[in-house]
């Protein structure tokens, strides 16, 4: 193994040296934005607490506006959950920020970088399920209002609470395979990746 | 803003930059690649670096850092190199133009992304123990492990 270890000093000594940073190269390095997968997700996470927050001041006001106890009741559930998704996206946010702990044994810190890519695709499943079908539901009912008729109309017909229960259920589904083909096509690689790796250390 | 000497940090990097320029050029495999890479790299030391308690060098923890930054970090559409059970032969046109540095280096490049990670630390000086606690290996895997990866490097400078 001499000859390795010779040309081990050799090439080490190549590659430390075949450019050098100043503090200013550095200092320019850290500000870059960084192009990590976690960082991505980071800033979905934030994203989303925008998004549910912004739903959620939506659907309040809807449920002020119309004077239908099924809608107000409806309405005031979807806050609630849009409000409690908010909550929960801003602690997985928060954890996030903080970075994971890099530093430590290799197996660790790949477990770890796993572990928060799959929490996050189960909370895009859930937000696919939940907050997607009531949100085109309710921009529905956003456009009946701008469109200037009235929704206690549609009320007056029995059909329609049925056809947008059937709306809410069908999106469902739909939603929970579209949201599966996305991840696969965005965090599909990386996961594949992470559990090779994991595989390769164990 | 971190709570740390900014200074510091930068004089560190600074001094021991040779840590992650070496694990860039290790993994990465083009030029855009190796100062993604390298940026990634430094991002992740800046945010771990009030972590840095002193317990190790500040050289061993920058190693810590840069190779399993370059193990988790993957760019947006890349496509993940297959794995290779063995060492594939140099190509014949390539071998004529390769001296024994660059063969090793070559030869490291072909190696799965873990082992590449081993033979990188033991060939650095580490000790199969400190290898171990670092990876997360047990020590008799490390050893284990690190015997058949040699033997194929050896295997390929034998050839060549």
């Amino acid at each position: 193994m001499e000859s390795i270890d010779k040309s081990w000093e050799k090439l080490a000594k190549s590659l430390e040296n075949e450019m050098h940073l100043s503090k200013h190269d550095i200092i320019h390095d850290i500000r870059t934005h960084s192009k990590n997968p976690l960082e991505k997700i980071r800033n979905m996470l934030f994203y989303r607490v925008l998004y549910n927050l912004t739903a959620a001041l939506i659907f309040g006001i809807l449920m002020l506006y119309y004077n239908i106890l099924v809608v107000q009741i409806t309405m005031g559930l979807t806050v609630l959950t849009f409000v409690l998704l908010s909550i929960l996206t801003f602690r997985e946010y928060n954890i996030l920020r903080n970075g994971l702990a890099i530093e430590g044994p290799t197996l660790d810190v790949v477990n770890d970088t796993l572990a928060v890519v799959r929490k996050l695709l189960r909370y895009e499943s859930v937000f696919t399920m939940t907050t997607v079908p009531v949100s085109i539901v309710g921009i529905f009912y956003i456009g009946v209002t701008i469109h200037g008729d009235d929704v206690n109309i549609f009320f007056e017909h029995p059909a329609f609470p049925a056809v947008s229960l059937l709306v809410l259920l069908l999106s469902i589904p739909v939603g929970y395979y579209i949201n599966k083909w996305y991840n696969r096509k965005t965090l599909g690689v990386y996961v594949d990746r992470l559990k090779k790796i994991i595989r390769n250390v164990k | 803003m971190p709570r740390f000497n900014q200074q510091e940090f930068l004089s560190l990097v600074e001094e021991h930059q040779g840590v992650v320029h070496k694990v860039v050029n290790l993994y990465a495999d083009n030029v855009d690649d190796r100062k993604d890479l390298r940026q990634e790299i430094l991002c992740q030391a800046w945010s771990a670096y009030e972590r840095f308690n002193g317990d190790s060098k500040f050289s061993t923890w920058l190693y810590r850092v840069s190779l399993n930054t370059a193990l988790t970090f993957l760019k947006r559409g890349k496509k993940h190199r297959p794995d290779t059970e063995a060492i594939p032969d140099v190509p014949e046109k390539v071998k004529n133009s390769l001296d024994d540095v660059e063969q090793l280096r070559w030869a490291i490049r072909q190696l799965e992304m873990v082992d590449r990670l081993l033979i990188n630390l033991h060939l650095e000086g580490y000790s199969n123990e400190d290898i171990a606690r670092f990876s997360g290996l047990s020590d008799g895997n490390v050893r284990v492990r690190l015997h058949r990866i040699k033997q194929k490097i050896q295997e390929q400078f034998v050839k060549n």
